[in-house]
């Protein structure tokens, strides 16, 4: 439901409209498809074409010092880079472009709410696609740097009376990683809308809220996501690795 | 009587315990960065990621009462 629609709506009194955990599905071309997904697929697209923008036209105008815009870019880079190198040492220079994306990807669908729309966040499918991409780099960063027996080994490590706890505990990483996610931003959706449904607090306040929800929390979030990602993968080598 | 709205209430309850929880976290980072101002920055970064941990328990509770509310 958009933020207009329930101005509207709330003008005739307290009403509020369910927001359901699956979002609604509009039909396109025959198939149903929820709406966060065309939501996700719209944000991908202003993000790829501004990309190509900029590799085409500003990338082969870098100078060494850089000024401007070049600046702007190597500052959000570095960032990224020096998190990562912070967390996993040397071997970071594989994982930094994921986590960049990742951190993109989560902060960019979240700033569509400010529009009306349903952020792609709030869709447990999202973020659990997500938490499954992000677990599969952690079980791959393992296998590449201790090897396939190294990484049953682990298991075991350090003493083999942990072994259920051990595979308790990485079970659970992408369930947890995901619920996280979609349970703090389903809770800024469901305020948010309450917050519309009331005629006398839907003027003024949801703007101050607003930067709150969508822009603090999300940030949060997204640093929480990204850092026990890096968190997890760099558990898998501290037991010797092989490379 | 809608055991329903009982239901959603205990499970909304545990939010309690980890907001206790939070307060004792926060309560002993704040006293080891007054006593250690150089390592603020470590301190700090390890009180985001254990509220995270903490966090997600109470999450856990407010999804199964969405979840019960009928809502899925």
């Amino acid at each position: 439901m958009t933020a207009a629609n329930g101005f509207i709506r709330g003008i005739a009194g307290f009403e509020s409209e369910s927001v359901q955990v699956m979002p609604p599905k509009v039909s396109v071309f025959g198939l149903q498809i929820s709406e966060t997904i065309i939501i996700a697929w719209i944000v991908m697209a202003v993000l790829i074409i501004l990309a190509l923008l900029f590799r085409v036209f500003t990338l082969k105008k870098f100078r060494p010092v850089p000024k401007g815009l070049q600046n702007v870019i190597e500052i959000i880079v570095e960032f990224f880079e020096k998190f990562t190198k912070s967390k996993l040492g040397r071997r970071y220079p594989a994982v930094a472009p994921y986590i960049f994306t990742v951190a993109t990807m989560i902060v960019a669908t979240c700033a569509a709410e400010m529009l009306g729309f349903r952020p792609p966040a709030t869709d447990i499918n999202f973020t659990f696609a997500i938490a499954l991409m992000s677990f599969m780099l952690i079980n791959i960063f393992g296998l590449y740097y201790t090897g396939f027996f190294g990484r049953i080994l682990w298991f075991f490590k350090p003493i083999p009376f942990m072994l259920p706890v051990n595979l308790v505990t990485h079970v659970i990483i992408p369930v947890s990683l995901a619920f996280r996610l979609f349970g703090n931003m389903f809770a800024g959706l469901i305020v948010m809308d309450l917050l519309y449904g009331v005629i006398y607090l839907s003027i003024g306040l949801p703007a101050f809220l607003a930067i709150y929800f969508n822009l603090f929390h999300v940030g949060i979030q997204t640093y929480i996501f990204i850092t026990l990602t890096l968190t997890f993968a760099e558990e898998t080598v501290i037991y010797g690795a092989k490379r | 009587m809608s055991f329903t709205a009982i239901g959603v209430a205990i499970a909304i309850f545990v939010g309690a315990f980890a907001a206790m929880a939070m307060g004792r976290a926060i309560s002993s980072s704040a006293d080891s960065v007054a006593r250690q101002p150089e390592a603020s920055d470590k301190i700090n970064q390890m009180l985001i990621i254990g509220l995270a941990f903490i966090e997600t328990t109470a999450i856990y509770g407010f999804v199964i009462a969405i979840m019960m509310m009928g809502k899925v």
